[in-house]
């Protein structure tokens, strides 16, 4: 098991530390994949124990400038990791104005990842910091727990409204209620909605469109249901944590619901994704 | 100016009979553009222990603190001309010679730092601060005066007593750096603020600073960081003994906080595992030191046995309440005395060996500052340039510090 | 620009409907006297008053006159009704607390009448949020039967001049004490704390103060933990009058510019802890 890389170039940077800020946000602790191509970042709290759970994607090439990965063995050639993701944001952090950062597994008095930064100096040559960040090695036989999620069977599919608007709304929520019902339709309208003894608030957004998946099945055209909510109440703290992490607009951002069973949102950059699921309360 | 009265032993050291003329009272004028420095000095210090010792001396007032596990002494000695007017006791007898009384008094911190809190502010409306007192009213007038008019006075409360004082022999010391404050800070900032102990490693060819970790087993859950410097990145550079000293980074970054605000250099002297580090600096205004106590070798690891004069792993950052070991840094009152100087508990030898030994009518603070100043001769300098081009270091495995490579190269 | 496309909203049934085209020139007004969870809320064709009171000794009113309004209508001669604080400046700021880019938040109010929750229709930028507030029995409000004839003492000043003091005020001390006085020192707030005493002096031709009207030296305590509140008012505010009458009551009132220039006007009173005149020290 070998890997090596190093970004150079400062906006690869900051977008790089942009994600593992976001992923510390989200959770933890996760679980680290690297492949030849991709990195990674992958919590699998199931859901059906009424856990989020995330999936987060990164194309190597659009942040290293070198990488080398040897996985396990040859049939099987990748490396599952489990890490503190803070850890890795917090080396990063003081990163800013480096010349070079190399991430690395090593072995020290455990398996870590090194992270160096080279970083200007006073004198002709640079300073280094090394970090090293303990991790642990996952086993073989545990990788099918971290298999990619698939696309749920949803009731609607919808884009997003500005993630900001949208964290501004939940955030004054929580104050009020420790559940939101989240519901929207084919006709590109969501509503966030929250009820007590005290107060009821429900948020409503339109003209928000559809995306349009592939699908076979002709039923979804029914212009009768186009106004049907599909809906699922969750832990609002969960939906706050998800929107209050995010540091970049995203290209694309969507929501699929199962009704009263998950919401599933997708994030698209240029170069990352990320997908998390919430699961549904009774 | 001239009192009458009868003193107590309790309001203070002065027994007093009729007839005679006391005077005994500080003030210190304190203009505008250095307030806030005096406020950050304030602000730093506190950073570092619970108390807060104001002693006025005839070369200036000192600040002192000293933190709660006895394993930091800080102290700031602001000279007279960073006072508008600077003004300590005295008391006159009629008919008799002068004699001086020194006030000293001590505060909590958090009677202080209100006074300071806002440093902008400070900097930004503040034409002056005095700080004054007569000794018959009980409390220590601070003043501020704004820009606008207004006046705000804290009248605080104090105790009245001996500071402790560190006694360090830096002279002794066969290492000596000498870097900017930014640098350091630079330093630091990568180790996380919570991070207790920092382990700072001298060799000829570079200096590093490390994380430090107790216990084996912390090995496999904290983040290790390390960071090393050349000695080109040091205004001056003697490394006359390898050394690897273990102590607490959050009073030094309290001590840094204060430091950065200036442009002087910081002097670091330190010898060996077990003696303390000095971190000082000083310029036409004030004189700043901290010195902290480092742990033995035999306790770096492992802390199986506790020697006496030394302060055992944990016990470096945590205060140590009655288990009778020693504390790591002489610290003594009275520091007028002519005995030697030993430490509160423990092995007097130990406490011998970290003593300055005192000359007649010599203050040992002067030495101090003999020793602050100490220059180095250029001898000293040839040799460490010889030992830095007959060193190579070879390095094999590819995933060894980038550092030595790249220290060997430039040499 | 006002919204209104909602069919619920028929303003036949409301005895109370009003609109802001800027959510924020009330949420913020009610942002300074927000220290206690449930105010009273009093309406008339002259404006809306708001009120909070802490421990029977200390009022707070924040007035909204009825030309802060885009609009106004109120059916009867006054309505009343308590409401949670708290959660009305949460669904006021539904859309975020600070002034961001862009359009400001639309609102319109709207209330029924007794037993009715007050209703709230927000806008911003296309989304729209409703917000239905339980409303509660009406209570008595205090009437500290504080008036000008009685007023012995009055300083106007600007408010920055006071904003450090309060926001550094002692805590450790229980009580604040305000000496006014024609002679030295003029104007003192002063704090007895745990560490030692703090005493603010502001001289009476000191240019933050705007007028100077004391007649007679008076020397008042208040407990502290009611005061430290207002610090909201005078952050929010330009200038604050100061006022002591007979029998050691203190009015402060404070001038407050809203974001489209218009001024409102909120006001504490407070009684004093203990009466310390001039003869008893």
């Amino acid at each position: 098991m070998r890997f090596r890389s190093k970004i150079v170039d400062v906006s690869c940077l900051n977008h790089f530390t942009r994600v593992i800020n976001t992923i510390s946000k989200l959770t933890k602790t996760c679980t680290l994949r690297l492949t030849v191509n991709n990195l990674y970042f992958i919590l699998t709290d199931k859901v059906a124990n009424g856990g989020v759970s995330m999936w987060c994607e990164l194309s190597q090439g659009n942040f290293f400038d070198e990488y080398q990965m040897e996985g396990v063995c040859m049939e099987q050639n990748e490396i599952f990791l489990e890490l503190i993701p803070e850890n890795l944001s917090r080396a990063l952090k003081t990163a800013q104005n480096a010349k070079s950062v190399k991430v690395k597994l090593t072995n020290k008095h455990c398996p870590c990842l090194t992270v160096a930064l080279e970083l200007p100096s006073l004198s002709s040559s640079s300073r280094i910091v090394t970090h090293d960040i303990p991790v642990s090695v996952i086993p073989r036989r545990l990788w099918n727990d971290f298999k990619e999620p698939s696309v749920p069977e949803f009731d609607v599919s919808i884009y997003l409204p500005a993630l900001k608007t949208m964290k501004s709304v939940v955030e004054r929520m929580k104050n009020l209620s420790n559940y939101i019902v989240i519901e929207a339709n084919r006709n590109g309208e969501i509503n966030l909605k929250i009820e007590t003894d005290l107060v009821s608030v429900s948020t409503h957004f339109k003209d928000l469109g559809n995306p349009p998946w592939v699908s076979d099945d002709a039923s979804q055209n029914s212009t009768q249901e186009i106004d049907n909510m599909a809906e699922a109440r969750i832990d609002i703290r969960k939906l706050l944590q998800f929107l209050a992490g995010q540091q970049v607009n995203p290209t694309k951002a969507i929501c699929n619901i199962v009704h009263k069973r998950m919401v599933h949102f997708i994030l698209l950059h240029e170069d990352v994704s990320l997908q998390y699921f919430i699961p549904a309360l009774a | 100016m001239y009192y009458r009265r009868e003193y107590t032993k309790a309001q203070g050291s002065v027994h007093l009979k009729q007839n005679l003329c006391i005077l005994i009272n500080m003030k210190c004028i304190i203009p505008g553009r250095h307030t806030k420095v005096f406020g950050k000095a304030v602000h730093s210090l506190s950073r570092i222990g619970n108390a807060l010792w104001f002693d006025p001396l005839e070369k200036g007032l000192a600040l002192r603190v000293v933190n709660s596990s006895m394993s930091a002494y800080a102290c700031i000695v602001f000279s007279p001309h960073f006072f508008h007017s600077y003004h300590r006791s005295a008391l006159h007898e009629q008919g008799a010679a002068y004699a001086e009384i020194n006030f000293k008094c001590k505060y909590s911190v958090k009677s202080v730092l209100p006074v300071f809190r806002s440093l902008s502010t400070l900097e930004k409306n503040v034409d002056k601060c005095t700080i004054y007192t007569n000794v018959n009213e009980g409390y220590m007038n601070f003043q501020l005066f704004y820009r606008n008019g207004i006046t705000k006075t804290h009248q605080l409360a104090y105790e009245e007593c001996e500071p402790l004082q560190a006694v360090f022999a830096k002279n002794t010391c066969p290492n000596v750096l000498r870097i900017q404050p930014r640098v350091l800070s630079d330093v630091v900032v990568h180790f996380p603020s919570c991070q207790e102990e920092i382990t700072l490693s001298v060799t000829p060819l570079r200096v590093s600073f490390k994380t430090y970790c107790e216990e084996e087993l912390e090995f496999s859950k904290s983040v290790h960081t390390e960071m090393h410097l050349g000695p080109e990145e040091f205004h001056y550079f003697q490394v006359g003994e390898d050394a690897e000293v273990t102590f607490c980074l959050k009073e030094l970054r309290g001590f840094l906080g204060f430091a950065e605000t200036t442009s002087s250099y910081i002097s670091v002297h330190l010898s060996k595992a077990g003696k303390p580090v000095a971190f000082s600096m000083e310029n036409m205004f004030f004189e700043a030191d901290i010195i902290l106590a480092t742990l033995a070798e035999s306790e770096m690891g492992k802390s199986s046995q506790k020697s006496p004069g030394i302060i055992a792993g944990s016990k470096l950052c945590t205060p140590n309440p009655g288990t009778g070991v020693s504390n790591a840094i002489s610290l003594s009152e009275n520091i007028d005395s002519q005995q030697i100087i030993s430490t509160k508990h423990g092995n007097a030898e130990d406490a011998q060996q970290d003593t300055v030994e005192e000359t007649p009518n010599h203050s040992p603070y002067n030495k101090f500052c003999t020793l602050f100043f100490g220059a180095v001769s250029s001898q000293t300098q040839e040799n460490a340039d010889r030992m830095f081009c007959s060193l190579a270091t070879a390095s094999e495995d590819e995933d060894e510090d980038l550092c030595h490579r790249r220290l060997s190269q430039t040499f | 620009m006002p919204f209104l496309t909602q069919p619920e909203v028929d303003d036949e049934q409301y005895v109370l409907t009003c609109s802001l085209d800027n959510a924020r020139n009330l949420s913020n007004i009610l942002k300074a006297i927000h220290f206690k969870d449930h105010a009273s809320c009093f309406a008339t064709n002259n404006g809306l008053k708001v009120t909070v009171e802490n421990a029977k000794c200390l009022q707070a009113n924040a007035f909204i006159q009825a030309g802060i309004f885009q609009e106004f209508n109120i059916r009867e001669e006054s309505v009343v009704f308590r409401i949670n604080l708290t959660v009305l400046l949460d669904c006021l700021t539904i859309f975020g607390a600070s002034a961001g880019p862009g359009t400001p938040t639309a609102l319109k109010m709207c209330y029924q009448g007794y037993g009715h929750p007050l209703v709230l229709f927000l806008e911003e930028g296309g989304v729209v949020t409703v917000c239905k507030i339980h409303t509660q029995e009406p209570e008595e409000t205090l009437d500290f039967d504080f008036c000008s004839t009685n007023v012995l003492n009055k300083i106007i000043l600007q408010s920055e001049g006071l904003r450090e003091a309060f926001a550094e005020l002692d805590m450790t001390s229980d009580f604040l004490q305000i000496i006014m006085s024609p002679d030295k020192p003029y104007f003192r707030l002063s704090t007895f704390g745990n560490a030692g005493s703090a005493h603010l002096d502001y001289p009476k031709d000191s240019d933050l103060i705007e007028a100077f009207h004391c007649t007679q030296t008076q020397t008042n305590r208040y407990k502290i933990s009611l005061l430290k509140p207002s610090t909201k008012a005078l952050a929010l505010s330009c200038k604050v009058s100061i006022r002591t009458d007979n029998r050691g009551f203190l009015s402060l009132q404070y001038m407050i510019r809203n974001e489209d220039g218009q001024i409102c006007f909120v006001e504490y009173y407070c009684c004093p802890d203990e009466e310390v005149s001039e003869a008893d020290v």
